[in-house]
């Protein structure tokens, strides 16, 4: 599902003035000097690192937002994949740095079936 | 019933020890070894020096390892000094090595060098330590008092552990094998083979003295050091069916070497790791799923002190590539396949104040003195000398997944030391297996810790841009900015309770502004986190696990976000909190229970969690003073 990519693209495009950035991690910017540990290793917690690093938005609050690709979206899309697509996703967001988690939602092309 | 005969027999048994005549060796010998039962430890102590008096006075050569033992063990105790006074008028020349010993030890006071002096001379022997000494070997001709035929045993039982006359067939239990009728081996096979290593008596003294291990070579100024093996495999799948004719398997795997030494002038420290993650989804049909990531980082840190202010300066290095090819069902155009590399090199220097160590090891020998004088088994506290041989000892068997030596080891050095007075029993080798076995000693901080940083370095990324030929990874190229952290700990209350506390911030410097043909953000973070941690322990040292309250304030700024560069609510501010339960199941590996609460951006957020992590080859050292 490359819609997928382009939604987190689009949502770290701009989502509009209804939106909540939420705060971001220590590592969100500043490179390897900066590092954060791993971060948990389920869908919800793939998700706060996006969020962490200001790849997705914490909440879009327009439903008809075609860019509303927010946390709940996020961890929704998640655990509608299939077991061994899901595994693929949190594994590669957990481990990756914020900086290739904001450039082109990489580890959801994991997920394209 | 059986108690109480034992008990009684006991009694009547030290009794007769306490007023027992200069012939009985065997008896006085068993009063030095233990303390009677209905004697408090001031009383037993003043009558058992009496006790190695008569020893010395006897001519009996039985005597002899038991004064070797406590000559050699008793360095503030006068006993110390009866005993080496005794072992001149017993006149064996098995007493040589070891006052030979004791008279060219500088660390020994002078009277007591003099005495070992005045009793070699008496035995015949020079002053002179020879260059190889026998330890080890049991003193010739006088074997363990538990194996001789003995004129007064104290009950008039034979030696052989047969019960006493009038016990029930079923005596096997606790009266028949009672501490009278039976003269214990364990305790003659401490005092009376003399040495460590002789070939009688128990496994927690004789052994250790062939099996101590080599101690790694560390600083003399050693404050704290600490090293860290870990390896994690997250998961490793594969699978395949015949109804769908699907292949897929992944793997998620890494590995952490992390280092840290600390001493009075300069400390270091330095970690490298890999994590790897591959996986292939290969359903019937053209589509196919292929992608992998690895990911190399390492940090290394120095700082030199002038008392406790500290110049500091760090490295960090990473990359990450990563891989994909993406095979569409049906459209070939749909195909993709990306792969992408970016790299970090960072350096700072900076200054600082203080510092945090992990004192995990200092505690666990605090613990070890403690449940020594619980046991009334503490002979004097444990000193600096015997702390450090202790933890490098632990230190060097850190890679044995059995507890076997690092226990006989420690008893060894304890009793070698004379801080351990007795011979351990059952209960308290438990007691302090459960004191080594203590996985709530690791990464406890303490100490006060703060430093400013200034950072260069060079990020390379990949070249993505929006429509405004902006880099999506929002920092690239030359990123110069300012760090500053703090961290806090302390351990309360016996070292069951835990404060801490960091905080860190950091702010982007010199970024290519607006006009600039490389625009970049300024993004800033501040944040701090507190946490209290209580370590909960069983009536007998057994651990449960740790109760833990977190809390974490964070504010942030993109800085003029590339993602968002109109939006001018570009300021974060998350609050949460968690309060956990962890069981710890070995050094490194842990089960947890948390409960969770965020609040970001006018959202709040609820949840519990339960996280497994499993590790290995965890060690620490760190002085007593801290």
């Amino acid at each position: 599902m490359k819609w997928i990519v382009c939604l987190v693209l689009a949502a770290a495009c701009g989502a509009g003035d209804d939106t909540s950035d939420g705060a971001r991690d220590r590592c969100a910017f500043g490179g390897a000097i900066t590092d954060c540990p791993d971060a948990t290793k389920t869908s919800q917690g793939a998700c706060w690192r996006l969020v962490d690093c200001g790849a997705i938005s914490l909440e879009v609050e327009d439903p008809n937002n075609p860019n509303a690709f927010d946390w709940g979206e996020c961890v929704d899309d998640i655990d509608d994949l299939t077991a061994d697509r899901r595994n693929l996703v949190i594994e590669c967001v957990a481990a990756s740095t914020c900086d290739e988690l904001r450039v082109n939602g990489f580890c959801f092309g994991l997920g394209q079936q | 019933m059986k108690r109480l005969i034992g008990i009684a027999v006991a009694v009547i048994a030290a009794s007769r020890i306490v007023a027992a005549q200069p012939a009985d060796v065997p008896g006085q010998i068993k009063f030095v070894e233990t303390q009677p039962a209905d004697m408090d430890k001031s009383a037993w102590k003043e009558k058992r020096r009496d006790a190695v008096r008569r020893l010395g006075q006897s001519k009996d050569k039985r005597a002899v390892p038991v004064l070797i033992k406590l000559a050699e063990t008793e360095t503030f105790d006068i006993i110390g000094e009866i005993a080496i006074e005794g072992l001149g008028n017993l006149g064996d020349q098995a007493a040589v090595p070891v006052l030979q010993k004791i008279a060219n030890d500088a660390a020994r006071e002078k009277p007591q060098r003099e005495l070992a002096k005045k009793a070699l001379g008496k035995l015949g022997a020079s002053t002179t330590a020879p260059k190889n000494p026998p330890t080890g070997t049991p003193p010739t001709g006088t074997p363990p008092t538990g194996t001789q035929p003995t004129g007064t045993p104290p009950t008039g039982t034979p030696p052989t552990g047969t019960p006493p006359t009038g016990t029930p067939p079923t005596g096997t239990g606790e009266v028949g094998t009672g501490e009278v009728s039976t003269p214990p081996e364990t305790n003659t096979g401490a005092l009376g083979t003399g040495k460590l290593g002789g070939d009688k008596g128990s496994a927690l003294i004789d052994k250790p003295a062939a099996g101590l291990p080599a101690l790694p070579n560390l600083p003399d100024d050693l404050l704290a050091g600490s090293e860290r093996l870990t390896f994690v495999l997250g998961s490793a799948l594969f699978n395949y069916d015949t109804v769908r004719e699907r292949l897929s398997f992944d793997a998620d795997v890494s590995g952490v070497f992390a280092k840290r030494i600390e001493r009075e002038k300069m400390a270091w420290g330095f970690d490298v790791g890999a994590h790897v993650i591959a996986g292939l989804i290969n359903p019937d049909g053209r589509a196919q799923s292929r992608g992998s990531l690895i990911q190399l980082t390492g940090n290394g840190e120095a700082r030199f002190y002038t008392g406790k202010v500290y110049g500091i300066g760090k490295a960090a290095i990473g990359t990450q590539i990563t891989y994909i090819s993406f095979k569409d069902d049906m459209d070939a155009t749909q195909d993709d396949n990306d792969t992408r590399f970016s790299a970090d090199l960072q350096i700072a220097l900076g200054a600082g104040f203080g510092r945090v160590v992990d004192v995990g090891s200092a505690i666990r020998v605090r613990r070890l003195a403690r449940t020594l004088d619980a046991a009334k088994a503490l002979g004097k506290p444990i000193g600096e000398e015997t702390s450090k041989k202790l933890q490098l000892t632990w230190w060097a068997l850190r890679g044995e997944r059995s507890q076997y030596r690092a226990l006989t080891s420690t008893v060894a050095i304890l009793r070698e030391a004379g801080i351990l007075l007795v011979e351990p029993d059952a209960g308290l080798s438990f007691e302090i297996l459960n004191v080594l076995r203590d996985t709530q000693l690791f990464q406890r901080p303490s100490g006060f810790d703060a430093q400013i940083l200034f950072s260069e370095g060079y990020l390379k990324r990949p070249d993505d841009t929006d429509m405004d030929d902006r880099p999506l990874s929002g920092e690239e190229g030359r990123v110069e900015q300012l760090l500053l952290s703090a961290g806090y700990g302390a351990q309360l209350a016996d070292d069951t309770v835990e404060i801490s506390g960091t905080g860190y911030a950091r702010y982007r410097l010199f970024a290519p502004g607006e006009g600039s043909d490389n625009q970049q953000p300024t993004p800033f973070f501040a944040g701090a986190t507190a946490r209290l941690r209580k370590f909960t322990y069983g009536e007998h040292g057994d651990q449960f696990g740790a109760i833990d309250l977190l809390g974490d304030l964070r504010v942030s700024s993109d800085g003029d976000n590339v993602f968002d560069a109109n939006d001018e609510r570009d300021l974060g501010l998350r609050l949460s909190a968690q309060l956990g339960f962890t069981y710890f199941m070995n050094q490194a590996s842990g089960v947890r229970v948390a409960g969770t609460f965020a609040a970001d951006g006018g959202e709040f957020f609820l949840g519990a969690s339960l996280s497994l992590t499993y590790g290995l080859l965890d060690s620490g050292y760190a002085h007593g003073k801290l």
